[in-house]
Order: structure tokens, then C-alpha cells, then sequence
């Protein structure tokens, strides 16, 4: 199964942070480039046909590199209960913690080639990490219920393979929880390319159809 | 003088008030000082953080020139090549431009540049890790956000070096009107270091001394716990930083605005002198790693009231600026109020004392006059004339001749002590006050009691006598025989009968009396021996020339025969001459009828030998006055005194 996750024509971005001595100022000649939203989010599958196996978090931990000034890739989906090692790629030592959960990573450095490892768990919330030492060096961990999760290129493309027969709900993660989409379900085995088309109000946090259950 | 001294205090409070004000009155100012030098240095903060404004203005401004050259070359190629890892051949391509670029530079060459592909990954770098490329930046939000298009700084701590940045996106030519158009960005670095706090210095200093010399306003940039640059002393970022992070909540609190608040300056000991610092967090990603920078200065020293005073110059002493007439007024008034008292209260009763003393002197008075002087000048005055009075009747009377009074023995009768009427008046008994009165004071003396006569007969039972009695003495026969003519009067107290008179053969001559014998020549106890001169080898034999007995074994005096008064003050000569008079009376009667002669006993002697004996009973007592009377003793006349204290 394979799709595209296409996003609105305006991005409304996130704020602008650490500005210098002079606030941002958009450049004179050309206009300023939309927001790209895709590197932070990530396509789920949700359904009942999930077999109970696709809950079990792999026997060895997923790596996640962290470059000098990044982490890569930038947000991290995994199963629940899964061991994230996180691992230093880059040549600068950091520091780093989790500010929703203070106790998950040690307060030790990690050098040059260092990893530490961690447990992602939980439930519809995104562990982030981030260094001390640079402020714009944040990383996010989306621990899911199954593996049936991807996440899209530059061009919004996604892509699922052994995905059991039946139906499913197409969900999209951004940054730091659900976007509030009108429903996509999907019957596997299908024919043709899943498209979601994300709403700048979904992006901003704002849902654009009445939520379940609600009026 | 009362007014003297009331005048004395109000001048030395006004003396303190005006010390106290003089070493308060600096306080206000120096305060005012130490307010106006924390705004020039909150100022000179602000100040930096314009400056560096201004340079990020300008920084910006370097990188969007920089991006308008070659360097979109390279950075176009990737883009539309879309690799995934950027080839050894663009890396050096884009170097060379870079290279070309900070080569160029006119004035302060960046530190280093940085070209970026649209996606944020490092296509080559001049100037800090120039073989490193093909990491990802996209991460720090300047170049997120130069990416997008927008034109922006920042402050980055990179290898423990802090730097100030500028991005600019970078747009391929030719130019079209799309967002396709952004091929990448450029990132402009520039040290922050020493140069860039020197530079500061004399932009924010309100002294600085020529061709670099130290200005009077330092600079310092602080990331965490690193000192990046100071232009100051060194020694001084130690006390900056921990002072600094005692008051880290305060230093990233900000307003509703989402503006930091300012931090108050605070005080640091320095080398030599006390120092005042303003600090502020830096803007940027260095803020969120706890960069700061400070401006600090030497506080100024207080200068105190020395100082002030030194600190006068000529014109602040001249007319227009210092009250000098209303001061000489105030002055000459203080001076002539003070001047003016003086004479009211000193100098005219001294003048007026003098004067009268200058009469005195002259002859042209007899005495000082007394009522025209008030306080401690009449009091002068009073003492003049009494010693006056005391030195006339001792020059009016030989003290050869005392002892005339005490010559012969006699029969005494008691005497009414003051009573005008002398001893023509009708007996009457004392009423008990009296009697205490006089009993009192005089049961402590030791000098004039003496014993008394022995009671009346048949006048009822003898009252026991007072503590130990006197031992019975032998008495001549005439003397024997006066006291079995003694009655009791009214309240028990033995009275004396008078005797017929017995002319007394011999009157012997009194003999020359020391003042401390006084009062026994009136008693005319053994001193009375003592003052004869020569002794009178017809007289008996004195039993009594003993020491007086203690105190407590006296008996009570023997109460007068009339009510007891007190006698004429000192200061009244006249009544005072009425009583001694009545006294010589009553005592030239009974030694006429104890049968002593009284031809060489004048009123004259009598009263010299009474005011003396007064004076010194005055003086050794401090009694108001003291009361005489006459009495037999021994078969002698003789006279007691009685200090009255009340």
C-alpha cells in the first residue's frame, strides 16, 4: 500500500525562536518559502486486522543517529515499548534530556560516537529529547501501538508493505500529536495510491471536521 | 545666670545640629550620584545591546551581499541534481567562491562563511572546519529561516568560542519570481572577542583616555561559566559570574511582552574599589546556554563631608552663590543676643556689686546693700556684711574681757530666750512642743547641756534621768544651798529659785577663749577656768572641769520659763540686739542674785561672745538659729545655747 501525504498550499510555521539582536526579516526579492511540514510527519495504519505480533517491539534496539546540529531523522516513530539507542554521528558532545520526561536519559554526556539507549512507551504522546548545549537540537520519539507506521519523503510519498488484508484507518502524526483529518480508510488488498491532504487548520492544531462523537 | 545658660545650650545644640547636618547633608548628593551612575551604566547596557544591533544589521546586510555573487552557482546544481551526498568537486567549486569572498572583504573580514543547499546540508566553509562538509545545519533555526527566505542573526557557541551570525538565502539568477528560486543560504560568522569589547568600550564610556587608553565602562560576554571576552580586568569575571548566576531567574524573566525585564546593577568588591555592573542576557541561541554580557565601572567613592569641603572651588564661596550676608546677620544677632544676656544677668549685677563694694571700701557705705542684688550676688553681698558685722564686734570687744561673764559663782534663774519682754514677764510653763523642740537637737549636742538642777521639793516625783546618769558632784555650800530652793514647774521640770543675792568679792578677769571653747565659756564649764585671766585663786574648786559628758548620758535641758522663741534673725541687727539684750538681762539678774559680780561683764562683750558662739553653732549644725538661755550652775550663773533647726 503507498500514498502521498500532500500538504496545504500555506503552512502556517511554527514560531520563530532564538531571533538575534534584529528580528527576522523576509529577504527582498523573493517571497518567503512555505513551511515544509512533511519531515515531521508520519503516516499510521489503525485497524483491527493489526495481527497481535505487530505489537511486539523489535528484540534489538532502533538506532537513532544525532548529527552535530540535528537529530536524524528528526522525529522517530517506533512500537511502544521499544529501545531507542540513540547515537552520536556527529563530532559535538551533548547533553541530552527530555523535558516531559525528566528520568528517561541519563544526564551523562554523550561524545563522539557515544549512544545511550532508552525505552519509548506510551500512548499518543511524543517523547521529546533535546541537548542542553544547543538549543535548536530537538528530537522527537512517537512510540505507537503496532509497526504499521511510515514515515514520508520530500515529496510526501509513503509506503507500506506486509500489511494483512483488511480494513484500515490512514492516521497522520505531526510533531507532537494527531492530526485531526476527516477520516481515510483504506480496504488492503487495494488498488491505487492512498492520498491524504492536509489542511493548514490540521497543521495548526485546529480540526477542520467535527471530531468523533462531538457536534 | 539663667538665662546665660539656657543661652549656652541652645548655642551647642545648635552647634551639633549644624555638625549633624554638615556630615548628613553629602548623603543625599553622593546617593543622588551612586542613582545617576546605575542609569549611565543600565544606559551604557543598552547601549551595547544597540551597538550590537547595529552590527547584526550590518552582518545581515555582508550576507545578503555575499549571496548575490557566484556562490547560487554551486548551490543550483545540487538542487536540480537532487544527489544525496554533495560531490568532492562542488565542495571545492563552493570554496573557492567562499574563499574569494572573505578575501575580498573590505575593513573586518568575517570569521567564516558557510554555504548551505537547499536542505540545509553544508556545502563547503571557509574560515572555521574547512574539510568538513555535507553536515546538516538545518537544525539551527537561523538557517531554517534563511532557507524559507528570511534574513536573520543569531549568536552560536561553537568549540567554546561565541560568534555572531547572519544568514541570507541565497536565490539562483537568473531570478525568477518563484519560491523555486531559493537554492540555498549563506551563513556569515564573526567573532565575539576582546577586539569587540575594546571596540565597545569608549562607544559606552563616559571618559576614556586617547589612542586606546582605558575608558572608565568595560564590556564583558559570558556563556555559562566562560568568560569569552572582557575588556576589563580578568580578575573581576570570577565576582561577575557568580554573582550573575545568583540572580539567573531574574536575568531570563520577562514582560508580558515577551521582552526581558532589566536586572538592577549590582556591586562587586574589586581590587581597589567597589564596582558597579549591569548585565543582560544575550539574545539568540547563546541565551538559552545562559550568555550574558555585562558593562561594570568603578562605583565612585563617596566623598563625606572632607570631601565636599574639599571639593569647594572659589565661586562656590562667592557672593552669588553663598549666603554670605545672611550668615554675617545671623551671627552678629547670635553674637549680640548672647552679648546681651551676658550683661543682663553677669556683667550689670557684677558692675552694680562692684560699685558697691568700691563704696564700701570708700567709707561711703556700711554695708553692702543686700536688696538691690538678686541671686548669687545678693548672696555675695549678705556674707559680706555679716562678715562685716562678725569682724566690727570682735574689734568692739576684748576677748580679754569674756571671761568677766562666767566670773562668779551666783544663783541662775532660767531665761527666756527671746521673749522682748526679757525677765520682767510673767512665768509660764513651755508648752511639750516647745520642749521637744528644743530638747531635740540639743539632746545630740555635747557641748551645752547641763545637767540639770535637782527637783523641787515636794513638787511630785523626779522624772528619771536620761540614759547614765551624771555622777553626783560636791557642791560648794552656797551653790548646795540654791538647789534646795529649786521648785518643779508645771510639767515636772526642776525650776530654779532664785537666791538671794551674794556680792561676789574678786571678780576675776576673763581670759582670752578659743573659738572651739565657745560654747563652754557660756556654759561656764571648765573652760570657763580657762578663760579666766588670771585664774581667781578665791574661786572653788571646779568640780565640773571635766570633759562634757557623751550625748545620750545627758539629762534634758531644764525647760525655759517661758514659751521658747526663736531668736531675731542674724540678718535683723536690731532684733537681734533686742534679744541679746534680754539675754544679757536676764543673765547680769541672776549672776547679781547667785551673788557674782557683774562690773566687768558689758552688754558689748556679752553680744560678741553670743553672735560667735551663734555662728559657730550655725555653722557646725547648719541650724536656723540657736536659742540662749541663763541658768545656775554650780551656784554660778550660766548661759546655754540650744541650736534650733527648725
Amino acid at each position: 500500500m503507498q500514498g502521498a501525504v500532500v500538504p496545504p498550499v500555506a503552512v502556517e510555521a511554527p514560531p520563530l525562536e532564538y531571533a538575534g539582536f534584529v528580528p527576522p526579516t523576509p529577504n527582498p526579492i523573493l517571497p518567503l518559502k512555505q513551511y515544509d511540514p512533511l519531515p515531521q510527519c508520519i503516516v499510521y495504519l489503525d485497524g483491527a486486522a493489526a495481527p497481535p505480533e505487530a505489537s511486539q517491539p523489535p528484540h534489538g534496539p532502533v538506532t537513532w543517529q544525532l548529527g552535530n546540529h540535528a537529530f536524524m531523522p528528526p522525529i522517530l516513530p517506533v512500537i511502544s515499548g521499544s529501545q531507542v539507542e540513540i547515537s552520536n554521528v556527529g563530532q559535538e558532545t551533548h547533553v541530552l534530556f527530555s523535558p516531559n520526561q525528566p528520568g528517561l536519559i541519563p544526564k551523562e554526556p554523550i561524545g563522539r560516537d557515544g549512544s545511550r539507549t532508552v525505552t519509548a512507551s506510551g500512548k499518543d504522546v511524543a517523547i521529546a529529547i533535546q541537548s542542553r548545549g544547543s538549543p535548536h537540537l530537538v528530537g522527537r520519539i512517537v512510540p505507537l501501538p503496532t509497526r504499521y507506521f511510515t514515515r514520508v519523503d520530500r515529496n510526501g510519498r509513503f509506503k507500506f508493505e506486509g500489511v494483512p488484508a483488511g480494513r484500515w484507518t490512514v492516521k497522520v502524526w505531526y510533531r507532537d500529536g494527531w492530526l485531526i483529518l476527516p477520516t481515510k480508510t483504506i480496504d488492503v488488498p487495494g488498488k491505487g495510491d492512498v492520498r491524504i491532504e492536509l489542511t493548514t487548520e490540521a497543521l495548526a492544531g485546529r480540526p477542520t471536521t467535527p471530531l468523533p462523537g462531538k457536534n | 545666670m539663667f538665662w546665660s545658660k539656657i543661652w549656652y545650650f541652645l548655642v551647642a545644640v545648635f552647634a551639633m545640629v549644624a555638625v549633624g547636618l554638615a556630615l548628613a547633608v553629602p548623603r543625599p548628593a553622593e546617593r543622588r550620584i551612586l542613582e545617576a551612575e546605575d542609569r549611565r551604566l543600565e544606559k551604557a547596557r543598552d547601549d551595547v545591546e544597540l551597538l550590537l544591533g547595529l552590527d547584526a544589521h550590518a552582518r545581515i546586510n555582508n550576507a545578503l551581499t555575499y549571496t548575490r555573487h557566484d556562490v547560487f552557482v554551486e548551490l543550483k546544481r545540487i538542487k536540480e541534481d537532487n544527489p544525496d551526498t554533495i560531490s568532492q568537486q562542488v565542495h571545492d567549486s563552493a570554496r573557492a567562491t567562499l574563499e574569494q569572498l572573505q578575501s575580498g572583504t573590505q575593513g573586518v573580514k568575517p570569521s567564516f562563511l558557510i554555504s548551505l543547499d537547499a536542505w540545509g546540508r553544508v556545502v563547503a566553509r571557509v574560515g572555521q572546519n574547512e574539510k568538513s562538509w555535507g553536515d546538516d545545519l538545518s537544525g539551527y533555526y537561523l538557517v531554517r529561516d534563511a532557507l524559507r527566505g528570511y534574513m536573520r542573526d543569531d549568536l552560536w557557541l561553537v568549540d567554546r568560542k561565541l560568534y555572531r551570525v547572519a544568514a541570507a538565502p541565497v536565490v539562483a539568477r537568473p531570478i525568477e519570481q518563484s519560491v523555486e528560486g531559493y537554492v540555498g543560504a549563506l551563513v556569515v560568522g564573526q567573532e565575539v572577542d576582546e577586539a569587540l569589547a575594546r571596540e565597545l568600550e569608549p562607544q559606552i564610556s563616559s571618559t576614556c583616555e586617547h589612542d586606546g587608553g582605558a575608558c572608565d565602562t568595560h564590556v564583558a560576554f559570558f556563556v555559562g561559566e566562560n568568560a569569552i571576552a572582557n575588556s576589563g580586568p580578568t580578575v573581576l569575571a570570577t565576582d561577575i559570574k557568580q554573582e550573575v548566576a545568583k540572580i539567573a531567574d531574574k536575568l531570563s524573566a520577562k514582560d508580558e511582552r515577551g521582552n526581558l525585564v532589566p536586572v538592577p546593577a549590582f556591586t562587586i568588591q574589586g581590587e581597589t574599589a567597589s564596582v558597579r555592573v549591569a548585565v543582560k542576557r544575550l539574545p539568540g541561541e547563546v541565551g538559552a546556554q545562559d550568555g550574558f554580557y555585562a558593562v561594570y565601572r568603578e562605583r565612585p567613592r563617596t566623598v563625606g563631608f572632607m570631601g565636599s569641603l574639599a571639593g569647594l572651588v572659589k565661586g562656590d564661596m562667592s557672593f552669588g552663590n553663598f549666603p554670605w550676608i545672611a550668615l554675617g546677620a545671623g551671627l552678629i544677632l547670635l553674637v549680640l543676643l548672647g552679648v546681651g544676656i551676658m550683661w543682663i544677668e553677669a556683667d550689670k549685677p557684677l558692675k552694680r556689686l562692684t560699685n558697691d563694694a568700691l563704696a564700701l571700701g570708700k567709707g561711703d557705705a556700711r554695708s553692702l546693700a543686700e536688696d538691690q542684688h538678686r541671686g548669687k550676688w545678693g548672696s555675695i553681698a549678705r556674707s559680706v556684711n555679716l562678715a562685716l558685722d562678725r569682724l566690727s564686734r570682735e574689734s568692739k570687744t576684748p576677748r580679754a574681757d569674756l571671761g568677766a561673764l562666767y566670773e562668779t559663782e551666783g544663783e541662775a534663774k532660767p531665761l527666756p530666750p527671746s521673749a522682748p519682754s526679757g525677765a520682767g514677764m510673767p512665768f509660764s510653763p513651755p508648752p511639750p512642743s516647745d520642749l521637744a523642740i528644743d530638747t531635740g537637737p540639743a539632746a545630740s549636742f555635747t557641748f551645752d547641756i547641763p545637767p540639770p538642777p535637782p527637783p523641787a521639793t515636794g513638787a511630785g516625783p523626779v522624772p528619771p534621768p536620761m540614759g547614765k546618769q551624771r555622777p553626783e558632784k560636791v557642791l560648794p555650800p552656797a551653790v548646795e544651798a540654791l538647789r534646795k530652793k529649786t521648785t518643779t514647774g508645771p510639767l515636772g521640770v526642776p525650776i530654779v529659785q532664785p537666791p538671794p543675792l551674794v556680792p561676789a568679792a574678786n571678780p576675776p578677769r576673763a581670759k582670752e577663749a578659743t573659738p572651739a571653747s565657745l560654747d563652754d565659756d557660756i556654759l561656764g564649764h571648765a573652760a570657763t577656768a580657762e578663760l579666766m585671766t588670771p585664774p581667781p585663786p578665791a574661786l572653788p574648786p571646779l568640780v565640773d572641769a571635766k570633759p562634757p559628758p557623751p550625748p545620750l548620758d545627758l539629762e534634758p535641758p531644764p525647760p525655759p520659763l517661758r514659751p521658747p522663741e526663736l531668736p531675731p534673725s542674724p540678718s535683723l541687727p536690731d532684733g537681734e540686739d533686742v534679744y541679746f539684750r534680754q539675754v544679757y538681762d536676764d543673765f547680769i539678774e541672776l549672776k547679781k542674785k547667785c551673788g557674782e559680780s557683774v562690773e566687768s561683764l558689758t552688754f558689748e562683750k556679752f553680744s560678741v561672745k553670743l553672735v560667735q558662739n551663734r555662728d559657730q553653732l550655725i555653722a557646725k549644725y547648719a541650724c536656723k538659729a540657736v536659742k540662749f538661755q541663763v541658768y545656775v550652775k554650780d551656784g554660778k550663773a550660766a548661759l546655754k545655747a540650744t541650736p534650733i533647726r527648725s
